[in-house]
């Protein structure tokens, strides 16, 4: 017991290294268990109380850039409204003929980033919680796309898990002019992500990349990017790249939408709102 | 005599802990602002909490610096949000590297304390991205040299900066 203790003494350091390896080893690998991700939600939100607070200095001084660009993007809106405006009356005739049941009618929460990971973009904080609606799972996007999704709600904070997430998978589909084909979207690096489509599929550069609507996070339709280029390898499947239209280094703001799939049916039965809002 | 060194001890603590809190606020917060975008959905921006570990272990043992690289990790990984366990093992093993690092006071020259920080910054960003690409799409040399290393070239600026106006 003696020469035991001795020999803990002699290697103190290294006992001391290892045991803060396998903690830190276990912790890594329990970040999906409902222990940790409840410690997460706890220190999301007491960070978030505080740092909110320190952000609203730096905000101010950013605040008339922001603005500046917001009276530009006013401008592109008013006129894309005047189309979509448009686009919509052409597509209520189009429903009423078809007799379809409009739905429409997302609700977004709005909330500022507090947080980033670093160095690499993948998950981020923001300032609305539990106590606005918020839950795992819910859709994060911008005005131009898919952000990610909440991967844990606290009270006052979520934590965002964004698409440039070495591990987020997302089911989407390539809309070409012979119609749709499905594949699993993976980020790959800078502008870029990568799916795996249907050899078959006649995918061309520029077609635009959707959500499928095939999982119950995402429903059908959430814009991701457009194909930047594809590979013709042979085999059953075509990899694809796919330019993403969000830039995840200038993100400031992000809405949730917070009834992403609504039981829009008597069954029960779960259904995919279409985003036309 | 004993309470004395306690009292010491402890205001060191006090003084390094409150150092910490600062950095770790300052890293989630108000560095974003000073962060450069060289590939887009990225930003490069120093690592403090790392090099502030590198000054606390040049004036520590290696058991402080280790033990302390964890919580500051934990503390850091916590706060931002990120998976909980990838800055407390990175900084740990950071922590254990410094801890063969020369001390504080035998690091007189510019080009010695740059290299010893680069050797720590380097291993630290390697272990970070291992991890970080295991069972993932991401090719590990093009995170490491793309997005890791200017981050890592920032925070050894910052370090050489701080260094400098010690020594002057």
């Amino acid at each position: 017991m003696e020469q035991f203790i001795r020999f803990l003494i002699t290697f103190k350091n290294y006992f001391v290294f290892l045991l803060c390896f396998a903690i830190s080893l276990t912790l890594l690998f329990s970040n999906q268990t409902e222990q940790v991700l409840t410690i997460r939600a706890i220190f999301a939100d007491v960070s978030g109380a505080v740092t909110s607070k320190l952000n609203w200095f730096s905000e101010v001084f950013s605040a008339m850039d922001e603005l500046k660009h917001l009276r530009t993007e006013n401008v592109r809106l008013q006129y894309e409204i005047a189309q979509f405006r448009e686009v919509q009356e052409q597509l209520q005739r189009l429903q009423n003929i078809l007799n379809l049941k409009s739905r429409h009618g997302y609700d977004f929460k709005t909330g500022s980033i507090i947080h980033w990971t670093t160095p690499l973009f993948s998950f981020v904080t923001i300032d609305i919680g539990k106590k606005d609606g918020i839950s795992k799972n819910d859709p994060v996007v911008i005005a131009t796309g898919l952000v990610g999704k909440v991967y844990n709600a606290g009270e006052n904070t979520a934590i965002c898990q964004l698409l440039t997430e070495a591990h987020f998978v997302v089911s989407a589909v390539v809309r070409t002019q012979y119609g749709e084909s499905v594949g699993f979207l993976q980020y790959k690096g800078d502008v870029f992500a990568k799916m795996e489509v249907n050899a078959s599929a006649g995918v061309e550069k520029g077609d635009s990349v959707v959500t499928s609507g095939h999982s119950n996070i995402y429903p059908y339709g959430i814009p991701i990017g457009i194909v930047e280029e594809y590979a013709k390898e042979p085999g059953l499947f075509k990899t694809v790249f796919v330019r993403l239209f969000v830039n995840y280094g200038a993100l400031r703001e992000v809405s949730v939408i917070t009834n992403a799939l609504v039981d829009s049916s008597s069954t029960g039965q779960i259904k995919n709102n279409k985003i036309n809002k | 005599m004993p309470a004395r060194v306690l009292k010491i001890v402890n205001e060191n603590l006090i003084k390094w802990s409150i150092g910490f809190m600062s950095v770790i606020v300052v890293q989630i917060t108000f560095l974003r602002y000073f962060a450069l975008i060289l590939v887009p959905n990225t930003r490069v921006q120093p690592d403090l909490v790392l090099l502030l570990l590198f000054f606390f272990g040049t004036r520590h043992s290696q058991i402080m610096t280790t033990v302390t690289g964890f919580f500051v990790g934990f503390l850091l990984d916590a706060f931002s949000g990120g998976m909980i366990g990838m800055h407390a093992l990175t900084k740990t093993v950071a922590g254990f590297i410094i801890g063969y690092m020369p001390e504080a006071h035998k690091i007189q020259k510019l080009v010695q304390f740059s290299v010893f920080l680069f050797i720590v910054i380097l291993l630290h960003d390697i272990l970070f991205n291992a991890i970080y690409t295991i069972n993932t799409e991401f090719n590990f040399w093009r995170l490491l040299f793309v997005y890791s290393l200017p981050s890592s070239i920032y925070t050894l600026f910052i370090g050489c900066l701080i260094f400098y106006s010690q020594k002057r």
